[in-house]
This record gives C-alpha cells, sequence and structure tokens, in this order.
C-alpha cells in the first residue's frame, strides 16, 4: 500500500499522484497494485463526496487523474486491464443509457465512471437512446443492472416506456432499474416509473449496484 | 400597438381582439384596469411588500405550443401561429405576468448556419423534444492566451467556426491582430475573400440574417400585445449580468473542461472571468428613474454554481467574485437584481445576505422554499418554485394543497411570487397548470 499515493488521489493532488507513479513503476512495484491503491483513494473521494466535503469538481478531476494514471501504466498493463480499474467486470455488468430525448451526459458518465471504479463493467449505451436499444442491450448482455439516466422531464414519460418495453418483452424481472439524473427525480417518479431505486448522486448508484448484485 | 398590414398579421390582430374580450366579459373590469391591478401587485412584490394578493408568474415556450396542440417546432419555424399559443395560454391562465417566451431564434437561421452546440425542435431533434444545448469545450484548454489577448480574433477564428459549421472557412482567415497591414492595405485582405468558399459564407449569412429577421419581425413586440391583453411586464429591460464563471463554462469551457482549469489554470480561468466581468460592468448604463415602479437587472441564472458543482472555497475564488462586483454594480445604478438560483442553492444563502436588503428578487428551482423563507425572507424578495415532478406525476390536488401551504408559509408579510420551478413546463399536465393557478386565486389574498 502506497499512502502518499492514495493521499495525493484523494486530496486531487495531480502533479503529486502522477510523480508517485512514475515512482512507484521505476521502483518495480506492480501496476495492479498501483491501480488498487487508486481504487482505494476513489473509494475516500467517494466518501468525502457523499459526506458533504467534497463536490463534483473532487469527483470529476479524481476521475481525470485516474485518467492519466491509467494512460502511464497502460503500456507496463498490456492487456491485462484497461482504463479504469484492476478488477475491472468482475462485479457484474450494467447497462447504463441516458433515455430518448434527453441529450445530457454529466450525471451519466460520472455514474459509469464511480461503477466502473467499483469494479463494475459497464455497457455505456450513450444519451438519447431509444427504448428498443435498450431491449437490445438487457437481452444481449444480460446485465443484472440497467441504470437510467435523464435530466429533462420528458426523461419521466421515457423511463416509464422503457420499463415498460421491458416488461412487453418479458425482461423487467430479469434486471433491477436505478433510475437518476434531474434534481427532482425522486420516490415520486421511482412509483411512476416502476423503478426500483432512485439515486440522488452517482454513490448511491454505486451502493444500489453492490446490494443488488454483490450484496455488500 | 399590432402591425396590420399582411393577412397574417390581421387575423392574429382579430385573434388578440377575441382574447381581450374574452378576458374584460371574465373579470367585468377593462384590461387597462387589470394591467395597473397586476402592475401594482407585482411591483409590490419586488419591493418586498405586501400586496393585496401574491402575485403569479407563468412562461412556457413549449408549454404554450402544447396547451394549443402545435408542435414544439412552431417556436422555431412558425412564428405567428407559435404566439398565437402563447398568447391564448396567457390569457386563459391569466396570471399577473408572463415569463419565458423564448422563440427567438428562427429556425431557418439555425438549419442555414448548421449550427452545432444547439439543437432544436424540427431541426437537429424531432419537434416534440425542447431545445437542448451540448456542452463542449469550444475554446481548447491551450487558448487562454489567444482568448485573453485578441478575443475578437479568437470569437471569429475559432469559436464560430466551430459552433457554426456553415461558418467553419472563417478558421482559415489569417490573424487580423497581428497583420496591421492587411487592413491598410485592405484590397489585399478583400481579394482573400475573393474564394467560393467565403462567398458561400457571405451567402450563407445573407440567408440566415434575413430569416432571422423575418422570424423577429413575426414575432413582432410580446410587450405590446401582452399589455394590450392586460398583462404588464414584471419590468422595463435591464443590464443581463449572468455569473462570469457560468459564461466560462457554458459558452467556452463546458463543464469537464472548466473543472480542469479549476485544477490545472486557475490563474488563466481567473483572468478569464475579470476580462468577462469588465465588459460586464462597463455594459451597465444607470437606471431610468423617470420612470415609477422597479428596474430589475438580470443577473441570470446559476448553473454551475449550485450546491452539488462547487465547495465553498471554489465558489468564493472563482463564482462568487465577480458576479457580486456585477450585481453591486448595478444595485448602485439603480437596478433590483433579479437571480435564476437553479439547483440546490441552500449553501449559497450567506452570500445573497452579503447583498443589500431589498434589491434582490431569487427564483428557487429545487432549493427549499420554505427554508429559504425562514432565512432570506427579512431580506430579498421570493419567487418560486412549484415542483415538475409535482406538476407532471402528482394530482391537481396535491398540487392545490402545496401551493396552498407555499403561499401560506412563503407569502407571510408579503415579498412572494408564485412560479413553477422552471418555465420549460411542457410535460406538465394542463389541468396540474389550472390547479396552481386556481391555488393562487382560492389562497392568494392577504
Amino acid at each position: 500500500m502506497n499512502d502518499g499515493l492514495i493521499k495525493a488521489v484523494s486530496e486531487i493532488e495531480e502533479d503529486e499522484a502522477l510523480r508517485l507513479v512514475q515512482k512507484a513503476l521505476g521502483e518495480g512495484h506492480n501496476p495492479l497494485d498501483i491501480l488498487k491503491d487508486c481504487q482505494t483513494a476513489m473509494n475516500i473521494v467517494g466518501e468525502r463526496y457523499e459526506s458533504g466535503e467534497y463536490f463534483l469538481t473532487e469527483l470529476m478531476m479524481s476521475g481525470e487523474i485516474l485518467q492519466s494514471i491509467s494512460d502511464i501504466l497502460k503500456p507496463v498493463l498490456q492487456e491485462q486491464t484497461d482504463s479504469s480499474a484492476g478488477d475491472k467486470g468482475q462485479k457484474g455488468l450494467i447497462v447504463l443509457g441516458t433515455v430518448r430525448g434527453d441529450i445530457h451526459d454529466i450525471g451519466k458518465d460520472i455514474v459509469g465512471f464511480m461503477l466502473e471504479v467499483n469494479g463494475f463493467e459497464v455497457y455505456d449505451l450513450g444519451i438519447d437512446v431509444h427504448e428498443s436499444k435498450f431491449i437490445e442491450a438487457v437481452r444481449d448482455y444480460k446485465p443484472q443492472v440497467l441504470a437510467l439516466s435523464g435530466f429533462l422531464t420528458l426523461a419521466y414519460d421515457s423511463m416509464k416506456a422503457t420499463v415498460e418495453a421491458l416488461s412487453k418483452a418479458d425482461l423487467r424481472d430479469s434486471v433491477k432499474i436505478m433510475i437518476g439524473g434531474g434534481s427532482q427525480i425522486g420516490e415520486n417518479v421511482k412509483n411512476y416509473v416502476s423503478a426500483d431505486a432512485f439515486g440522488k448522486t452517482a454513490i448511491e448508484a454505486v451502493r444500489f449496484a453492490k446490494q443488488w448484485i454483490t450484496s455488500e | 400597438m399590432v402591425q396590420s398590414g399582411t393577412m397574417e398579421n390581421e387575423s392574429y390582430q382579430e385573434h388578440l381582439k377575441k382574447l381581450k374580450d374574452a378576458i374584460e366579459k371574465r373579470n367585468g373590469k377593462s384590461v387597462d384596469e387589470l394591467y395597473h391591478e397586476k402592475q401594482k401587485r407585482l411591483w409590490d412584490a419586488i419591493e418586498m411588500r405586501q400586496p393585496d394578493k401574491v402575485p403569479v408568474i407563468l412562461g412556457g415556450t413549449f408549454f404554450a405550443a402544447k396547451y394549443a396542440g402545435l408542435p414544439y417546432s412552431s417556436a422555431y419555424y412558425d412564428p405567428i401561429n407559435w404566439k398565437k399559443a402563447y398568447t391564448k395560454m396567457i390569457a386563459d391562465f391569466e396570471p399577473d405576468t408572463w415569463g419565458t417566451a423564448g422563440a427567438m431564434s428562427s429556425g431557418v437561421a439555425l438549419d442555414t448556419l448548421k449550427t452545432k452546440n444547439i439543437l432544436w425542435p424540427g431541426g437537429t431533434l424531432s419537434p416534440d423534444v425542447p431545445e437542448q444545448t451540448l456542452d463542449g469545450e469550444y475554446l481548447k484548454e491551450d487558448e487562454y492566451d489567444l482568448f485573453l489577448e485578441d478575443t475578437t480574433g479568437f470569437l471569429l477564428r475559432y469559436y464560430l467556426p466551430r459552433i457554426q459549421g456553415a461558418l467553419e472557412p472563417l478558421a482559415k482567415l489569417p490573424s487580423l491582430s497581428d497583420n496591421p497591414m492587411m487592413m491598410m492595405m485592405f484590397p489585399f485582405f478583400a481579394s482573400m475573400l475573393n474564394s467560393p468558399e467565403y462567398q458561400e459564407v457571405g451567402r450563407v449569412l445573407q440567408k440566415a440574417g434575413q430569416a432571422q429577421a423575418e422570424h423577429l419581425q413575426a414575432i413582432g413586440n410580446m410587450q405590446e400585445d401582452m399589455a394590450y391583453l392586460g398583462f404588464p411586464p414584471m419590468s422595463e429591460r435591464g443590464p443581463f449580468l449572468g455569473p462570469a464563471f457560468d459564461n466560462m463554462a457554458n459558452a467556452y469551457r463546458g463543464w469537464k473542461g472548466i473543472v480542469k482549469d479549476i485544477y490545472r489554470r486557475p490563474e488563466k480561468l481567473i483572468a478569464a472571468l475579470e476580462k468577462i466581468n469588465r465588459g460586464q460592468l462597463s455594459s451597465i448604463q444607470p437606471a431610468d428613474t423617470s420612470k415609477p415602479g422597479p428596474k430589475l437587472a438580470s443577473a441570470g441564472a446559476i448553473h454551475r454554481g449550485s450546491d452539488d458543482f462547487l465547495s465553498k472555497k471554489q465558489w468564493e475564488q472563482f463564482y462568487w467574485p465577480t458576479w457580486k462586483k456585477a450585481m453591486m454594480k448595478a444595485i448602485e445604478s439603480g437596478y433590483i437584481v433579479n437571480i435564476f438560483a437553479e439547483g440546490y442553492c441552500e449553501n449559497r444563502f450567506e452570500y445573497f445576505l452579503e447583498l443589500p436588503k431589498g434589491k434582490v428578487l431569487i427564483r428557487f428551482t429545487d432549493t427549499n422554499m420554505f427554508k429559504a423563507k425562514e432565512i432570506l425572507g427579512d431580506h430579498v424578495s421570493l419567487m418560486g418554485s412549484v415542483p415538475m415532478d409535482l406538476l407532471q406525476i402528482s394530482s391537481p390536488s396535491e398540487v392545490d394543497e402545496y401551493c396552498r401551504k407555499l403561499i401560506e408559509i412563503c407569502g407571510k408579510n408579503g415579498g412572494y411570487i408564485v412560479r413553477t420551478c422552471t418555465d420549460y413546463i411542457q410535460d406538465a399536465k394542463i389541468e396540474n397548470i389550472k390547479a396552481m393557478m386556481d391555488a393562487v386565486k382560492k389562497y392568494g389574498a392577504y
């Protein structure tokens, strides 16, 4: 465990974090251990975000730092891993997308990133995703969780239509569905959409995924 | 009042006349009387007095279209029918004044320019999807110096070609500030424009300009039309002083870009914010005190400055100083500043209290209105906030109950205006908007 690196990443000190990664590599440390330290740091960032100490800026910038570290480690790791954490995909599959008619992606991208950092494999279908695309993805990838994002108020209806389409295709019971995005997405919208849960933050999305998939 | 001439305008005039007659019949008062009642009510609330009734504002570019059975794209491509729809919505619901009436861009102009940073109904979106903006790094991270030293050059040679597809050839123009001789020997510069691609740029600008001018002419003077129906404006138009940080994030750097700037180049970001701020400060003219009533300056909307986005430290370093400076100058120049605090803004209450008492009107979106009344109610006037999930999903009786509570608590002692949390209310149930307006009539009298 590299306490210096964990501190640098979790306190959003980019230059120091990158310097420590180069140093650790130079000293022959295993890149997978470095990634593990990054994941520990990201958990600290997540906790601080949830407790109100950190904001979206810290969450996003820690993602930038992690991306830079991955870029350094990639050639060393070759094909052992890719863009984010070391144990990606081991915990389960999540299909993610911004629903039909809505092109907002800031929240969706943060959720996708935090899920990946926590070891989930994420199929991100992008923005303005039609119901049929979600059905196709659920059928093809067989995810345990479907995460629907939307910022506009029209998203409530698109989310509802997506869940209904899944029911019609006999796929509703095969996945747990979480929704999030616009600040007014809460209990009321969750019931309207017939989703299983709503989240106000990316950390909550991770918590639901863990609860549903790994029973952590 | 209403322009006449073409058949379309005559029929619009007839449409307005019918609306006016219906309003007068329904109220048993002339539109002039109604205008002055509403105006006094609004002015009292804005200036933190207790009016006769709690005022209410209704807006909605796309809701108006939906209400009249038109596609949202009508706001861009069918301005006469769209303004008929909008005036009908206002006449039927009878708020004290109207909110967003935003059909200010011609769809044909946007099509012709091949606009990329905005997606609009009937153009790059299907006709019933509302306008959306693409967040992007239209100013690259290594272009700050250019932006700071030669803003016009940046806008002309980098920004416009990136956001208007039809203006891409402008990217090949030489830097004018580096070539003073080119301006002195102007025919040489003119000869550079003698190519098919610049001729096409000229043609596009002419076509887009003409389409936009026709669109604006068709929309006409909404304020006059509303006055004809008995609806006063909230105030005469004052300066626009949106937060420099959001200007930078929305127009140039995008959210992802500006987050990186906060950490990697804070000095450059602050220099750019100060540059935008200088422009704002120099745009503020003293309010016209010869006319009665409060003068509102738009302080814009809080986008990336809400509680979720920035820490207090970041807010204090990047967001608040330039914005506060602009608002203070407007207040000193005789205006009341009108803030649209989107998202959750409870962490910003203490900063709002730094502005002079009675000189601020704040519209909230997601912030707890009851808490806002408790903490800010003696210092600023408040506007808002009937939530969209309620208007879209709940029943009219639930809307009625929520509005009753809002009026009872937030309306206490005046200084309060009822309004939906956003004017993008097109997904609300029509019966719920009606329930909101009825609730104000039922419970709003002091």
